[in-house]
């Protein structure tokens, strides 16, 4: 199992193709289900399916091997048209592709065990369509659920159940060894096979004798070029079974005259041919032996072989003369072109090596800013060469840094493609009728960002579905048709990617909302909240509770904790509802969770940066903006609210104590937002400039810091550490609750 | 001298197999994706010994034996086809488009080279 | 006797083989060996590494043709590997260069 296993390595390289497989079946079979689907989804949807078989053999996966192969089966019959592609084999079609993204799951270990009886009742489902319902249709009759008439015949590592001979049915082990006429027809150099390899495997079997028969051969005035006229007889001294040879001839069984007869007769006891079986042979008997074998065999041939070698003299020569033509009529059917395009730009690497690359251009981008800077300190004029090359050299970093970033980014096709399951599934539970429309499934993100899209989304949905749409009946008392809309959509907005998941359902009840709010003591009973406020009070943790949250959309989990995980990877979350219309959760994420763009602040004597995405505004405040309430905390006028003031020097532990009076205050507040909206101020000494950075976890090199989500180098070297928002909001809160209180009263 | 063994296949799975074991064997190998790109990477870069599965995108593998098998350059070439399928339509399919013998799915790493052996020398 | 042969090694064409004497070379080959027909014909072997099915079946009826022919036809400075592979074949390369030796 170590990294340098190279077949484990491969396993893993299998699973990751069977995501992309996955991904290609939902997408064709969805295109059969919605009936835009013509003859080349089935087949590669087909085609998917016997990739995740193919690959599952060699691994040995066996439940998946027997699964797959029941579904392609059915899609066999599908493609060649003998059954018909309707609702009801497309309804089977997506049963059977959630249940095989199941067995792929359990085979890499992703669930802990496998639905054994929603497999079989799959299987059963798919055997009776096959069979047109001649099969039992009551799987508990059946002890075994992968009917063994489908099964035997395939997928078994034989290598010769086509190949033997007619006569080779039987086992037959001759006592001495065997004699082998063998006379290749021209198809078989044609097949590209060669009888000088086929000599050379026998000799490997035993000490062979070979004898050539040049008997039919013409002279070479009269040899046409497309004949074969040589015949080999092998006598072979080893006692083996009749199996052994045929193998050896296994491909070339159509194209040549094989005969085989053994020497001292057969140990199975069936007639040998020959009489001698209890003399030990001995080279006369055989030159004997060869004599009359060769004689008996030489005549019958030619009657028959002459006819097949005319015809093949004539089929070769109109496949010459095509042969010009030939490589551009196969050329890519109409439609693929872009595909091939696609598959020969593409390389795969590894994610280490890319991030290894992405961490050195970062040091590189430092580097050149610190150079940059030495270069200012030195006092060398704007138009100096050596500042004109830096500023060449910064432009390149940093499309280095770009085009690196480029190399991570993925289309949100991956995760997106996932939701279908998910809308069908949650749609059964519910009882509701739902169509998913989705949206920019090529938006690009980088990788780190797509794989954590998932959790969150797939929340959503369940919400919406749960919660946001009506059932029919109330659909259609809203005069709403009575299939919901889940609409699923991804676009680039300011350097954010912005995920929106939407319905067309009943919208937040916001009545309710409020009422549970209160009852939770999240908010003030007269509170004065805009109809925005009320909406985002579901983000606030507590809010959701048993009866808030079913368990299809909640599985235990509410909103908040939506949230939390949205703002983790430095996103933001909102809701926007229409009362009878719908809502639109829409969340933004950074485009990468690798660089971030920063202010960088100094603070208590430490550089920090605060990051671009949460700042709203700076500003100094005049005197008479502070205000000190009650036992020490402060809060500044920003518009016409108060905000809590937090002074980073202080609440990181900078400063030891707080020594500001008002008047002495000296410094910038930073207006700051979270993702639910709330504000505060952070209080810093100085603003130096923004600048994007390559973020160090501090976690993975150091320890959890509240307050601080990671840190980063900055372009003279030093260390900045880089501030955790949501956190000093937080922080803040208490100091935010207090001043509500006090203005309240 | 090394062979070099050119393996078109669809699956990013089986052509990482057929490398590793080929490689490990002492082939050279070159890969395709399909039989169009099949076509083209024989052409561009030749092969002692194509190994070729038979369902894929745009050109399928009976397709690509077909069009080498057109072409008097490639007269001889060793084509060995990829099945899952046992059953004999599909072999019998593939002769009569030209291969030269077969590979069961899943290979024996063992046995396919010594397939490719038997057909190539 | 040996002046005669002399005289009549200055008619004789010396055809070097091909490296590879596989199923794709028999065409060649072929039409190679009977552009010679009609002349004294030594092939030399000396380049050759390998030897097909098509192509021995080639030699040999060559070898047939100049056998009913008043012509010389033999085989010079075989490599091992064809000698080897004509005796895998069953084919005993000295008749070819025997049959030179015997003239």
């Amino acid at each position: 199992m170590s990294a340098d296993d190279p077949f484990e390595a491969i396993k893993q390289t299998f699973f990751l193709e069977c995501e992309e497989l996955l991904t290609d079946l939902e997408t064709n079979v969805t295109a059969l289900t919605f009936g835009d689907g013509d003859g080349e989804a089935i087949n590669a949807a087909f085609r998917a399916v016997h990739s995740i078989k193919g690959g599952a053999g060699a691994f040995g996966l066996e439940e998946l091997v027997r699964f797959a192969h029941v579904f392609e089966t059915f899609m066999d019959e599908l493609r060649s048209g003998r059954k018909p592609c309707d609702d009801q084999a497309v309804r089977a079609m997506l049963h059977a592709s959630d249940v095989l993204a199941d067995h792929i799951s359990f085979a890499r270990g992703l669930i802990p065990a496998m639905d054994e009886e929603r497999s079989n009742t799959v299987i059963n489902d798919l055997r009776e369509l096959i069979h047109g319902g001649s099969v039992s249709t009551t799987p508990d009759n059946d002890p075994d659920p992968t009917d063994p008439s489908l099964e035997a015949f395939d997928f078994k590592p034989v290598m010769f159940d086509f190949g033997a001979l007619p006569l080779d049915s039987k086992t037959e082990t001759a006592a001495d060894g065997w004699i082998i006429e063998f006379k290749p027809h021209f198809r078989l150099y044609e097949t590209g096979n060669e009888p000088s390899l086929l000599l050379r495997e026998l000799a490997r079997l035993g000490p062979t004798s070979v004898t050539i028969d040049t008997s039919e051969l013409p002279v070479l005035s009269n040899l046409p070029e497309a004949g074969s006229y040589l015949k080999w007889v092998v006598e072979l001294q080893a006692p083996l079974d009749r199996h052994a040879i045929t193998e050896i001839f296994e491909f070339v069984d159509s194209e040549c005259d094989l005969n085989l007869t053994p020497i001292g007769g057969l140990t199975s006891g069936l007639a040998g041919v020959q009489e001698t079986s209890s003399v030990p042979v001995d080279t006369v008997d055989i030159a004997a032996l060869l004599a009359a074998v060769s004689e008996d065999g030489a005549k019958p041939v030619p009657a028959g072989a002459a006819p097949a070698l005319a015809e093949q003299a004539d089929s070769l020569v109109p496949s010459v003369a095509v042969s010009n033509d030939t490589p551009k009529t196969v050329t890519a059917p109409a439609g693929g072109a872009k595909q091939v395009a696609a598959t020969q730009a593409s390389i795969r690497v590894d994610l280490d090596r890319i991030d290894k690359l992405i961490n050195v251009v970062g040091e590189l981008v430092i580097q050149q800013a610190m150079l940059a800077q030495s270069v200012t300190e030195c006092g060398l004029t704007v138009d100096s060469s050596v500042k004109l090359g830096l500023d060449d050299l910064e432009l390149l970093s940093r499309e280095i840094q770009d085009s690196v970033m480029a190399i991570r980014a993925q289309p949100v096709k991956s995760v997106f493609q996932r939701m279908p399951r998910l809308v069908r599934e949650v749609a059964e539970m519910t009882g509701k009728s739902v169509r998913l429309v989705t949206e920019g499934e090529g938006t690009e993100v980088d990788k780190t960002v797509v794989d954590r899209l998932a959790e969150p989304i797939t929340h959503m949905i369940r919400n919406a579905i749960d919660h946001g749409l009506e059932d029919a009946q109330g659909r259609m008392e809203a005069g709403k048709s009575k299939e919901g809309t889940i609409k699923l959509a991804a676009l680039h907005r300011s350097g954010h990617i912005v995920i929106e998941v939407s319905d067309d359902g009943r919208g937040i009840n916001r009545e309710r909302v409020r009422k549970i709010a209160v009852e939770r003591g999240l908010i003030a009973h007269d509170a004065n909240l805009t109809n925005e406020e009320t909406d985002n009070l579901i983000f606030l943790p507590g809010f959701s509770t048993a009866d808030a949250v079913s368990d299809i959309s909640g599985r235990g989990v509410g909103m908040d904790v939506v949230r939390r995980s949205i703002q983790q990877l430095g996103g933001r979350i909102s809701i926007a509802s229409q009362p009878g219309k719908g809502s639109v959760f829409t969340m933004s994420l950074p485009l990468t969770l690798a660089v971030q763009d920063g202010m960088v602040v100094r603070s208590g004597g430490q550089t920090l940066l605060a990051p671009l995405t949460a700042v709203i505004e700076s500003f100094t405040p005049k005197v008479g903006d502070l205000h000190r309430i009650g036992s020490g905390d402060w809060v500044i006028r920003f518009r016409d609210r108060f905000l809590p003031l937090i002074n980073i020097a202080r609440i990181l532990g900078f400063e030891e104590a707080d020594k500001s009076e008002v008047d002495d205050i000296q410094g910038i507040a930073i207006v700051v937002e979270n993702e639910a909206g709330s504000q505060a101020a952070l209080w810093v000494d100085t603003i130096q400039g923004q600048r994007q950075v390559v973020i160090k976890s501090l976690e993975s090199n150091y320890r959890k810091v509240v307050g601080i989500s990671a840190a980063t180098i900055l372009g003279d070297g030093r260390v900045a550490l880089i501030l955790d928002v949501d956190a000093l909001i937080a922080l803040g809160r208490q100091q935010a609750n207090h001043v509500n209180f006090k203005l309240a009263s | 001298m090394t062979k070099k063994i050119l393996t078109v296949d669809d699956s990013r799975t089986m052509r990482d197999m057929l490398k590793h074991a080929l490689c490990d064997a002492g082939y050279e190998v070159v890969q395709a994706e399909d039989g169009v790109e099949g076509l083209e990477a024989l052409e561009r870069e030749g092969a002692d010994v194509v190994i070729t599965d038979i369902n894929m995108p745009r050109l399928d593998g009976f397709g690509l034996i077909e069009g080498i098998r057109a072409n008097p350059v490639y007269r001889g070439l060793p084509i060995l086809v990829l099945t899952t399928e046992s059953s004999g339509e599909k072999k019998v399919r593939a002769k009569e488009a030209g291969a030269t013998g077969w590979i069961i799915k899943p290979f024996d790493p063992i046995k396919l080279i010594d397939v490719v052996r038997r057909v190539s020398g | 006797m040996g002046r005669v042969l002399r005289e009549k090694a200055k008619l004789v064409t010396h055809f070097t083989l091909p490296t590879t004497l596989d199923t794709r070379a028999a065409p060649d080959l072929l039409e190679a060996l009977r552009a010679h027909q009609g002349q004294d014909l030594i092939l030399d072997a000396s380049k050759v590494d390998s030897l097909g099915g098509l192509c021995l079946q080639i030699l040999l009826a060559a070898k047939a043709e100049w056998g009913s022919s008043p012509f010389h036809f033999s085989v010079e400075n075989p490599t091992p590997v064809f000698c080897e592979q004509m005796g895998a074949f069953g084919a005993a390369i000295e008749e070819f260069c025997l049959q030179g030796a015997a003239q």
